[in-house]
Parts: C-alpha cells; sequence; structure tokens
C-alpha cells in the first residue's frame, strides 16, 4: 500500500519504508512582506476569540508557507468536497499569502491541493526575532489537532539550543483544534507571559544572525487517509529561517 | 545421553529464572502505582519522529472517559528503565516552556512530546498518572497508563 506523504511533498511512501524527501523540496512556496503598519494576516482568527494581542516589531513581517496536508474526510465531520479558500470570506488572509500562486503549483506538482495549510509569520528585527504567529487555515473537511511547537536554535555545526543546550518546546494547557473551515492564530512573543492558548511566552528572542541554523516546528494531528486506512497521525510543518 | 539431558535442565533452568525475574520485575512496578488503577481509562501509544534521529517521540495518551483528565507534564509523566533486577527512572529533555499543567478532554487525546535522555538500544517504559475533574472539581481516584518503548538509535 502506498500512501501520499502527508507533509504536502508529494512524495510517495510506502509502510515500512520512508519517504523519501527531496531536501531542495522545501514547503515554503510564498514569501510576501507586507507592511506592518496597520496589522498583519497573522493577526486575525475566526475560530477563536483569544487572537490575542502581540504584536510584531520591526518594519518588515514575511510570511511564510510552512507546508500543508489533506486531512481525510471522516464520520462526523462534513463530507462535502473540499473547498479551498480563495477570495472572500474568510480569505483576507489569502490575500496576503499568495494562494493563487500556491494552488496552481500544488494543483500541479499534487494533483489536488492541501486543504490545511500552515503559515509563519515574523518581523526580523536586527537579526532577531520577537514575535511569531502561526496561522493554521483548515479548509478540509476534518479538523486538526495541536501537539506542541518547538524553536530550535542550531550553533553551527553542533548543539541545539533555544535558550541554552535544548530546544524550546511549548505544549499547549488545553486542547487547540483546527476545525474545518476555519482560520486559527498561534502568537509566540517575547517575554509575554499569558495563560492564552494561543499565547506563548519565549525567553528571549530567536537569533538569525548567522551563527545559528533557527527553525520553527508546529506538530499538528490530523486524520490521514493512507489508502486502505483512515488513521490519525501527527505531522510536523518546519521552517528553517534563513541564515546570512 | 547424559551430555543432552544436562544441556536440556540447563535450558529449562535458565527459562524459569528468567521467567522468575519478569514476574518480580512486573510485581515491583506495580507497587510504585498501586493506588492508581492503569490501562483502563487511559492508554497510550506512540510515534517515533520520521525524521528526527535524536532519540525524540511523540506519546498519544488517550482518554476514553467522557471526564477531562489532568496531569502534571514534569511530574505525572515518568520514564522508566529495567536493568539488573531494578527500576531506575530516566529524564525528559524536552524543556516544556508552555504550560506543566495539561489537560485532555473527555474522549480525546493528546500527543506529547519525550526525549528520554538516553540513547542506548533499550526498551523504556513511559508512566502517565492524573486525575479527573467531575462537576468541575479534581477526584482524588489516580487514573493512569503505562506502555514499553523500545528505543532504537
Amino acid at each position: 500500500v502506498r500512501y501520499i506523504d502527508p507533509t504536502g511533498h508529494g512524495t510517495e511512501c510506502g509502510f515500512g519504508e520512508s519517504c523519501v524527501v527531496d531536501p531542495y523540496t522545501n514547503p515554503i512556496l510564498s514569501i510576501k512582506k507586507v507592511n506592518n503598519n496597520g496589522g498583519s494576516a497573522g493577526t486575525s482568527s475566526s475560530s477563536s476569540d483569544e487572537s490575542g494581542s502581540a504584536g510584531n516589531r520591526g518594519n518588515n513581517t514575511e510570511t511564510v508557507h510552512m507546508g500543508g496536508t489533506i486531512p481525510a474526510e471522516i464520520p462526523g465531520f462534513s463530507t462535502q468536497d473540499q473547498e479551498y479558500l480563495g477570495t472572500g470570506s474568510p480569505g483576507q488572509v489569502f490575500d496576503v499569502f499568495g494562494e493563487l500562486f500556491y494552488y496552481q503549483k500544488a494543483f500541479t506538482a499534487h494533483k489536488k491541493p492541501p486543504a490545511l495549510n500552515v503559515y509563519l509569520t515574523y518581523a526580523l528585527t536586527q537579526g532577531e526575532i520577537h514575535n511569531l504567529s502561526i496561522t493554521v487555515v483548515n479548509a478540509g473537511a476534518s479538523s486538526g489537532t495541536l501537539n506542541f511547537i518547538e524553536i530550535d536554535a542550531k550553533p553551527l555545526p553542533s548543539i541545539n539550543s533555544c535558550i541554552q543546550g535544548e530546544p524550546c518546546t511549548f505544549i499547549p494547557r488545553k486542547t487547540v483544534s483546527f476545525d474545518p473551515k476555519n482560520i486559527s492564530t498561534l502568537h509566540i512573543c517575547t517575554e509575554c507571559l499569558s495563560d492564552n492558548i494561543n499565547i506563548y511566552s519565549m525567553p528571549k528572542p530567536i537569533d538569525v544572525k548567522g551563527s545559528y541554523q533557527s527553525s520553527v516546528m508546529v506538530s499538528i494531528t490530523v486524520h490521514y487517509d493512507f489508502g486502505r486506512t483512515v488513521a490519525r497521525q501527527s505531522i510536523p510543518f518546519v521552517y528553517n529561517f534563513p541564515y546570512p | 545421553m547424559k551430555k543432552s539431558l544436562y544441556l536440556i535442565l540447563f535450558f529449562f533452568v535458565t527459562l524459569l529464572s528468567c521467567t522468575g525475574l519478569d514476574s518480580n520485575k512486573e510485581e515491583e512496578f506495580s507497587r510504585f502505582y498501586d493506588s492508581c488503577e492503569m490501562n483502563t481509562l487511559i492508554k497510550l501509544s506512540f510515534e517515533k519522529r520520521k525524521s528526527d534521529n535524536d532519540g525524540r517521540f511523540d506519546v498519544y495518551i488517550d482518554n476514553l472517559s467522557i471526564q477531562e483528565f489532568v496531569f502534571s507534564y514534569s511530574s505525572d509523566l515518568e520514564i522508566w528503565y529495567f536493568d539488573n533486577s531494578i527500576w531506575s527512572t530516566v529524564s525528559n529533555n524536552i524543556k516544556n516552556l508552555g504550560s506543566d499543567e495539561l489537560y485532555i478532554d473527555g474522549n480525546g487525546f493528546r500527543a506529547i512530546p519525550i526525549n528520554p535522555s538516553t540513547n542506548k538500544n533499550i526498551t523504556i517504559r513511559i508512566v502517565v498518572t492524573g486525575n479527573y475533574y467531575e462537576n468541575g472539581l479534581q477526584e482524588n481516584q489516580c487514573f493512569g497508563a503505562f506502555a514499553d518503548y523500545s528505543i532504537t538509535p
């Protein structure tokens, strides 16, 4: 039994075999700089009123695609054909993300575009990132669940370190669901202590000045169609910050 | 002929002693959690991260009750290792900056990252214990689950 790699690379995988992912097939398919004045796409949330106020610092905000997947249709959820968010409500976010370019490319590569997409919005200030927003757009037919977020900064060439020694992991207090036909946003900011399940505080900014290979990983569990069975699958959406 | 008999006898003695060790092993382990109801309403399963060679993996905790379950990530999630007839704990290298108190909805699940501080080719035992909430109040009865995970470097 073969199935398509759930992380949206379009690679075929087999049970008992690992998926061969081309290291140059980066899931980042759209990068757009937007003016930070007047807010950014990463601050909107239609699934929750806990969007918070973690504003971005700096002049430019970059939004990148961290990957996408196609959650399976499962009993108990809508079984209507998957609709892909375009312009119009709640497509405000998509206007920023350049979805048409992405979908066109995804359609060519995989026949069917991912329905659950994860985007990262961040502002770079003198080689440091103080605030991040992770937007999950679920246009699929079943929900996803946040497992955790991990921030890693590997001093080149070795040792992981978010603070000193290990990656930082953010595990939510309660279940964070990404419901079908909804857009949800999570915020990670520097020293912004909060008990809001959509806001996470990191002890210091992420260093992307060149001596670190920093990355953000969002782990989400979705129901995935493996061809013969539908099973839950934890999927990592990863973005490696570019370094000079 | 006599030599063969000795060999067979040696084989059975070894087998019996191993069985004895295993039963002691489980008996001893159950004493650590004798006040907890294990593997009934809480179930554990594992998922290795495909792209991770650092030994990190995720444990799925399924709550089979309709009530909300709560546990502490730092103190209620334990990693055990059995060696030389002794159970020892292994620390978890995950630096969790999120919440330490983790809730699982009724009939819900959570996938939690684990990074045991051992890179040996061994089998570890993951244990999660906690309490249920009923009518907004935390019950005293302890519930939990354990399952074995083989670390393959």
